[in-house]
């Protein structure tokens, strides 16, 4: 069995070590947020009467209090189940933190292969992942959560009522799956929007802005064979070189890759086992790599509890593609391997952007 | 590190794709050898060659600024890893004596912070000297993880010209330095009050600390020559000290200019013998003080920090 929680909290966890303390202290960089106090004309200080309804909040699917079940896979046949998650009808919430726990008593090939495909429903059913992606790299646990801060990602800002859905799908037939999901976010009452005009203005900035910006995520066009519509690649055993191709299909949607993600599954034995891995990653259009030697997922990926940060995006084009090398270093087993990488989808007409212009590579046709 | 909100820009009410990052990319760094990694550490006793390595040069108007170092022992495991490392180029020396590898490297996961990075103009040699503390010969992996530059002269990337030229420039003033006990220290069965000085020879601005050891210690630093101290007594480092991946960040950074001492003062908190490594993460600042520019000690400069730091010194957004 397991659930999914999606979170947004008024105090952002440290996301690299170096950062701890001023993190702690200050809390993330919300939009929604205000000032405590707020000064007059005379220079007198008040305590913002907006303060009481805006606040760090948790968006649960109803009822919270039960797992959602994934039933195992029966045959070719995955199984599915959806959660719906909507924003209070008189309240404005920035989602800012992804969480999910899973029943202990789930299989761990289960909680490893548990796949997951999230739609905002406030733009035309607007898809936030190219295939559906390993659950594992969208949401984090209670103690150390997925952020949407600031500096890698965007927070999702969801209008009275607006709806999000995440399809959960189990590719296992170890089990069910038993999820639990929650949202931290910050929550801005209908009433405190009234009382403060600037947040009515931060309000629309930041609703232009996510029509323009959202959090995503991108898998592989490769497949995990025998297994319905698994994004991954199986690796065979020993040192062979394969390829995971990468397609950036969307000719509206330019990608800012700032972390990746990965899990390895060593087939040989139960799927609680973690392989090893080495990939490398070439840049679209010149297909220069980024390490000068394959990086092991252990130094070059992380999860979404514990994602690996890239030091500056990586920028993806609409329709770019590009490759990624993995290698299998378990000479006695096939290795299935995920690889994710998040970071912000940019959508906009290509025609505007002075990217194309610059390059003049994608002004024909627009 | 170059957030995500620095490479969108607004346009009216819309938001577009900044190009010229593509003129800066991420980059991993390794050792530079034709055998597929890992590299191999010898036993305890028998030295290792150094494994060279060199930063990318990716076009004409190259170089790397390395942020973090992470690393794998495939053999001990990365979490009981026991091996010492030193870095060194052709005219640098990067720490005082070789550092515990889990003081100063992390995992991908959580790695370990350069606070002042490592810049590296293409093709420039680091030298690595790997050293087993302890037990059998391992395999391992080691990288820096960073930015790398990829321009060409006649490119109009400004911003990031600008920052390339910013990391060239301050080079010239500051590197990033790691200062440990200059010894291999083993503290007897409950014993107490044991001093090491190190005499600081540069001028080293210190951010954190970090410590491996077999058993719980105490410890105390002082700078006995100035007669200062950073504490009022000794903190048990299970207390008040974590490893790379969770380095003990001072709150201002520990400035110690070239004649001054460092004393650390160790008890061990354990009945048997206990093999204690400490090592601070700073930067070393390569000319005199009165002629290091202001811009310097503003590292936020030099490291752009994540956007909650800036909403600390500029105020919130709202």
């Amino acid at each position: 069995m397991a659930v999914v929680i999606f979170f947004g909290s008024a105090v952002v966890a440290d996301l690299k070590p170096c950062y701890n303390r001023a993190s702690r202290l200050k809390g993330c960089p919300m939009l929604l947020a205000v000032e405590d106090l707020e000064q007059d004309e005379k220079g007198a200080l008040w305590l913002n009467k907006a303060l009481p309804y805006i606040g760090g909040g948790v968006l649960v699917p109803d009822p919270a209090n039960q797992p959602l079940v994934v039933p195992a896979r029966s045959g070719q046949a995955n199984g599915t189940a959806s959660i719906v998650l909507e924003a209070q009808s008189d309240a404005w919430e920035q989602i800012l933190s992804l969480i999910k726990t899973q029943d202990t008593d789930d299989d761990p090939d289960v909680t490893a292969r548990l796949l997951v495909q999230l739609y905002d429903f406030a733009h035309a059913e607007r898809q936030l992942q190219n295939r559906p992606i390993p659950a594992t790299h969208v949401f984090g646990s209670q103690l150390n959560p997925f952020f949407l801060d600031e500096e890698f990602a965007v927070p999702l800002l969801l209008h009275p009522q607006q709806l999000v859905r995440a399809d959960f799908i189990n590719p296992s037939s170890a089990g069910d799956a038993n999820v639990f999901v929650s949202n931290g976010t910050i929550r801005a009452h209908g009433r405190a929007i009234s009382y403060d005009d600037k947040l009515k203005k931060l309000l629309t900035d930041e609703r232009n802005r996510m029509e323009c910006l959202c959090p995503y995520w991108m898998v592989s066009d490769s497949n995990i064979p025998d297994r319905d519509n698994v994004p991954g690649i199986q690796l065979a055993a020993g040192a062979v070189r394969q390829i995971m191709p990468f397609f950036n299909k969307r000719p509206d949607l330019t990608f800012l890759i700032t972390s990746v993600l990965a899990t390895a599954i060593s087939t040989g034995q139960r799927g609680d086992t973690e392989g090893q891995v080495a990939f490398e990653i070439f840049t679209p259009g010149d297909n220069q790599a980024i390490q000068n030697q394959p990086v092991t997922i252990n130094c070059g990926a992380g999860n979404a509890m514990f994602p690996h940060r890239l030091h500056t995006p990586l920028a993806i084009a609409p329709k770019d593609q590009f490759t990624v090398y993995a290698t299998n270093l378990i000479t006695d087993a096939t290795t299935d391997f995920f690889l994710t990488f998040f970071g912000v989808g940019i959508l906009s007409n290509p025609a505007d952007t002075g990217m194309w212009k610059t390059t003049g590579k994608y002004t024909k046709g627009y | 590190m170059i957030g995500v909100q620095e490479l969108i820009t607004k346009v009216g009410d819309r938001w577009i794709p900044n190009l010229s990052s593509k003129a800066v990319i991420p980059y991993s760094a390794t050792f530079d050898i034709q055998n597929p990694l890992p590299v191999h550490i010898n036993a305890v006793g028998v030295p290792t060659p150094p494994y060279p390595i060199t930063w990318p040069r990716l076009n004409l108007e190259g170089g790397m600024e390395a942020g973090e170092l992470v690393f794998e022992d495939a053999t001990d495991t990365t979490a009981l890893a026991d091996w010492n490392v030193l870095f060194t180029d052709s005219n640098r020396r990067y720490m005082n004596f070789p550092c515990h590898v889990r003081t100063i490297c992390g995992t991908a996961q959580l790695p370990g912070i350069i606070r002042q990075p490592l810049w590296g103009p293409g093709s420039q040699r680091l030298e690595t000297t790997l050293i087993k503390n302890a037990g059998a010969a391992v395999d391992v992996r080691m990288y820096f993880n960073g930015l790398a530059y990829s321009m060409r002269p006649g490119d109009q990337y400004k911003w990031v010209r600008e920052r390339r030229n910013k990391a060239i420039w301050a080079a010239n003033f500051c590197h990033p330095y790691w200062l440990t006990i200059d010894q291999n220290v083993e503290l007897g069965a409950s014993i107490t009050e044991n001093n090491f000085d190190i005499k600081i020879g540069e001028n080293l601005e210190l951010f954190s600390v970090a410590a491996v050891s077999d058993f719980d210690f105490a410890y105390e630093v002082s700078e006995p020559t100035l007669g200062q101290t950073i504490m009022n007594g000794k903190i048990a480092a299970s207390a008040g000290i974590g490893d790379a991946r969770y380095p003990t960040i001072f709150d201002t950074p520990l400035l110690l200019p070239v004649g001054s001492r460092l004393r650390i003062t160790l008890d061990n908190l354990a009945a048997s013998r206990n093999r204690v490594f400490i090592t601070f993460q700073g930067r070393k600042l390569l000319v005199p003080l009165k002629d290091v520019p202001p811009s310097i000690w503003d590292i936020d400069t030099l490291y752009p920090p994540p956007s909650s730091w800036r909403i600390q010194k500029e105020g919130r957004k709202s």
